[in-house]
């Protein structure tokens, strides 16, 4: 009996292998409507592929027109799936979104931003097409060579795209920036004791009284980057700068972003070296904690984007929410519930945009979130962590 | 000679039904468990990113296993991942043993409440657990420790960053499930046996250790090895308290490995796994030979008994004691620090200032969420299937390896048992890239979510159902039998009721384990498919302590009501 089960084992698995070689692949989506010239890329990390279908409006049209058009092709798709690791979103932004279009079903699927690229990918090898727009980090420059994402004009990002900070490659777009650095605790932490330099975070008298997160992996790149400048990587500055810390400071490994900063901010510790300032913000400004970023002369960040899929099973409906999280109330609204700073000018009443007024952030260009360069960034920190 | 005929005829039927039904388990194990062991097995031999976990013989390489196990560190985390595990080990069962035998064989008087006390722990979700201890335990904040120092001494009393209190956390987490095996089999003692020594002069020592516990001893090693994996496998103690304390353990690198770096390790976090699975092939190994003449742990037979309540007399404080002890410190104080949390915006330390921040928000903001009704009757619905799914092909195929003993039961064991070694983020690849292989109406939906569960939480329901099956004598299955009975009827009217004490305890178990489980839902689960686990994760991420614990409070709460109005000595008659 053990050998036939042992047989059933070696058919099962060749039935797989060849099952995954021939696998039929889902029905395809319908083409995207109303198809325009696609915009140059200008992609420093992939070439697009020539065969990306852009979902962009006529340019002739007038923009009520597209507007009807775009809502009633919407209407017959009835809805739009949304992924992305900001679950906040949730509840109050898809909520001002559903006002605005009652008749549109929102879908969400919240995961990790690994989760969502890994079924994205695994899902498109086999024809399966899903999600209409992922809200994510700029690491979806990835999807444009395996000729994921779609190319869109993006109307309302032309405010601020053409100060070359939204992304004109028109795969996506560039709508907020995070950035990342020192968090302390402003009740235990007063007066000179504040740190004003990047070197004073390596003192050794924060020794025992700093935590350090274990998902931070992208650190050594990320400060490489700020003092490299220029595209440039300042490897060894950084990689000695994070030895010195962990030497001096000897810092306890945390998981994670929010409870590390809610803990700082109870006073479980004094300094959180590699906080989040979306999460900074939210403990702040929801908690009332006693948390804060230090007056350095600047911090590294990172762009967050937004993307439609190329086979987007519902593209106007996808054109829809692009179109108002890119608008003036409905970025404000994104970045106050993520508490990212937004880039839309007409967004500066939004609440990072004020309070993070006076910090200067640097934001890392995207061809330099290579694969081999968060390999090499995220090797170092698993060594330095003793992992 | 007809007659002989016809009675060998009658035999090759039924030997030929035995086997339809060792091979209608069998081959959807094989389906299940191989495929997805051999994507972890293969793939840990590759080097790929996103998208290339699969069948495939390319990217080969040596390298993830030179990272791997060429690294001292790696055995390290070996010997940390090994005594986690076992001191884990061994509080859950002084915790759930104690609790089991207290409530189902002594009169002790609070044994009534016992069931929804060692219910708590289950229902409170294992980070929650793990920041309540840090929270009272920290050196730095912990209000044990502030009180500590407050009264004089000058050192914390304990430090929440160090391996006894990972044990602690730990065991009260596995408890539960201690308790829940342990009763049941305490439940189906024939207390002929114990009878049998005392009348003989023995002393109550010497029986329990000489008849009591060698009678149960295949459900005692059988929520050994359940304990031993879950603590190997778990995320929340290790990530929150063994981190900080330097204790890096298997588990946790391989949650590093494969979804907290970007781009992803999958080779060297698959690499990792084999050793999990190594280590857990061992313990079933030791199980199986333990158990391997299950005969002689048969006290269920023919034969009507009732279970004997041992009269605790002067020992009677000393369990009260006990059940305060666990009530108060296990359950009590981490209970009260959530209570504590669900109504300040953020947690701090209690005070006056804070007594004015104390509010309902995260209470609200539990139930403001706009798909709450759809995603409850997903949970519902996944739970409810996948228990009474797992309990049913638990149950059947305990039945194939103790009572039919057909030849290869014992690789079944070994196959439906692996899933539980195998860390759920890779189950979850595994199951994802294996229903993309070909055209199925089930990828996408919740159906998806219920085969993978039952896939994984076979082990839990399997170690129910063989030590219940242990304890029950063939007999009654052969009287069945003798009397005409068919291969089903016997099945359905003379095991399954039988059994029924392990089988709603199990099911209990897995139902609730269903309604957490959240690695495998976190890349299964779909827009139309959320569970309440993804809406947990999705809470500790936006709302951190505060919003968890009002979730946690109104679960407790709802378990405490039912108490009240009597619903759990419903439970404990159901589990009974």
């Amino acid at each position: 009996m053990t050998r036939t089960l042992c047989v059933a084992a070696i058919v099962t698995a060749v039935v797989v292998v060849s099952l995954s070689a021939c696998g039929k692949p889902a029905p395809q989506p319908p083409p995207t409507t109303a198809p325009a010239p696609a915009a140059p890329s200008s992609s420093p990390t992939a070439e697009p592929s020539p065969t990306a279908k852009p979902i962009s409006s006529p340019s002739t049209w007038p923009l009520v027109d597209r507007q009807a058009q775009v809502e009633a092709a919407a209407k017959k798709e009835g809805k739009v799936v949304l992924w992305s690791p900001h679950a906040k979103l949730a509840p109050q932004f898809l909520a001002k979104f559903k006002e605005r279009y009652p008749w549109l079903q929102l879908e969400t699927w919240d995961a990790t931003s690994t989760a969502i690229v890994e079924k994205l990918v695994s899902e498109a090898k086999v024809g399966r097409y899903s999600v209409d727009v992922i809200s994510d980090g700029e690491q979806q420059v990835r999807l444009i060579p395996r000729d994921l994402l779609a190319k869109y004009d993006w109307p309302n990002a032309a405010k601020w795209a053409s100060e070359g900070l939204g992304g004109t490659e028109g795969f996506y777009v560039r709508d907020v920036i995070g950035f990342y650095g020192p968090v302390y605790n402003s009740k235990l932490v007063v007066g000179a004791d504040i740190p004003k330099t990047w070197n004073d975070i390596k003192d050794p008298k924060w020794k025992g009284k700093t935590s350090l997160a274990l998902d931070g992996d992208e650190a050594p790149l990320m400060l490489a980057a700020m003092w490299g400048g220029n595209g440039k990587l300042a490897w060894e500055e950084s990689f000695a700068f994070w030895r010195e810390v962990s030497k001096n400071t000897k810092p306890k490994t945390v998981k994670g972003y929010t409870e590390p900063t809610r803990l700082l901010g109870a006073g479980e510790y004094a300094l959180f070296i590699w906080g989040s300032s979306g999460v900074t913000l939210r403990a702040q400004t929801d908690g009332g904690l006693p948390v804060a970023h230090p007056p350095l002369d600047r911090f590294p960040g990172t762009a967050k984007v937004k993307t439609i899929l190329k086979n987007a099973p519902h593209p106007n409906a996808a054109r829809l929410l692009v179109d108002y999280i890119t608008s003036t109330e409905g970025s404000r609204i994104y970045a106050d519930v993520v508490g990212y700073t937004s880039l839309n000018p007409e967004a500066a009443g939004a609440l990072a945009n004020r309070r993070f007024k006076e910090i200067k952030v640097y934001i890392m260009p995207s061809e330099l979130e290579s694969t081999e360069n968060m390999k090499k960034s995220a090797d170092f920190w698993a060594a330095l962590l003793g992992i | 000679m007809s007659t002989r005929f016809l009675d060998a005829c009658r035999a090759l039927k039924q030997r030929g039904r035995e086997r339809c039904v060792f091979l209608v388990i069998g081959l959807p194990l094989v389906f299940l468990v191989v495929v997805p062991l051999f994507l972890l097995v293969l793939n840990s031999f590759r080097d790929i990113g996103f998208g290339e976990v699969a069948v495939a013989l390319n990217k080969f390489t040596l390298d993830n296993y030179i990272t791997a196990y060429m690294n001292p560190r790696t055995w390290r985390m070996l010997g940390n991942s090994i005594v986690f595990a076992v001191g884990s080990m061994v509080v859950a069962f002084v915790l759930g043993g104690v609790m089991a035998f207290l409530a189902e064989r002594t009169d002790s008087p609070f044994r009534r409440f016992t069931y929804a006390l060692m219910f708590m722990p289950l229902i409170i979700p294992g980070m929650l657990q793990a920041v309540a201890w840090v929270l009272l335990l920290s050196p730095s904040i912990g209000l044990v420790n502030k009180l500590w120092s407050a009264i004089g001494f000058g050192t914390p009393l304990l430090n929440a960053y160090s391996m006894p209190v990972m044990w602690w956390v730990q065991g009260v987490i596995l408890a539960p499930l201690t308790f829940i095996m342990l009763g049941a089999a305490f439940r189906r003692m024939d207390p002929a046996l114990e009878e049998a020594a005392i009348t003989c002069g023995a002393p109550l020592s010497r029986v329990a250790t000489q008849v009591t516990l060698k009678v149960i001893l295949p459900a005692i090693v059988g929520v050994a090895l359940l304990q031993f994996v879950r603590a190997l496998e778990a995320l929340e103690v290790p990530l929150l308290l063994g981190l900080s304390g330097d204790v890096m353990v298997f588990s946790a690198n391989i949650l590093l490995s494969i979804t907290m770096r970007f781009p992803p390790a999958y080779g060297l976090g698959f690499t990792y796994s084999i050793t999990l699975i190594s280590l857990t092939v061992f313990g079933l190994f030791v199980y199986q030979r333990v158990v391997r003449r299950g005969e002689r742990y048969a006290v269920v037979t023919g034969k009507g008994y009732r279970p004997r309540i041992i009269k605790l007399g002067r020992w009677k404080a000393l369990a009260v004691g006990f059940q305060i002890f666990f009530a108060v410190v296990a359950i009590g104080l981490p209970v009260l620090v959530l209570l504590w949390a669900s109504l300040l915006p953020a947690y701090q330390a209690p005070s006056m200032e804070m007594l004015s921040k104390v509010s309902l928000k995260n209470y609200s903001m539990v139930f403001d969420r706009p798909d709450m009704l759809h995603m409850l009757q997903n949970t519902a619905l996944l739970a409810g299937v996948v228990s009474v799914c797992v309990m049913f092909l638990a149950l059947l195929l305990s039945w194939v390896i103790f009572h039919m003993k057909i030849k290869g039961s014992g690789f079944l064991d070994s196959l439906a048992f692996i899933p539980y070694a195998i860390p759920s983020v890779v189950t979850g690849i595994a199951f994802m890239v294996l229903f993309l292989a070909f055209p199925n109406p089930v990828y996408g939906t919740i159906w998806i979510l219920v085969i993978a569960y039952i896939v994984v939480e076979l082990p839990y329901g399997t170690r129910f159902t063989h030590a219940g099956l242990l304890q029950v004598h063939k007999e009654m299955e052969e009287a069945g039998k003798i009397s005409g009975a068919s291969f089903w009827r016997v099945f359905f009217h003379v095991i399954v009721p039988i059994m029924k004490p392990s089988l709603t305890g199990g099911g209990l178990y897995v139902f609730i384990i269903s309604v957490k489980y959240f690695s495998i839902a976190a890349i299964l689960s779909s827009s139309q498919s959320i569970v309440l686990s993804v809406q947990i994760w999705q809470l500790w991420n936006e709302g951190g302590l505060g919003a968890l614990a009002a979730l946690a409070i109104i679960m407790i709460a709802g378990l405490s009501v039912l108490t009240l109005l009597g619903g759990v000595h419903r439970i404990e008659r159901i589990v009974g």
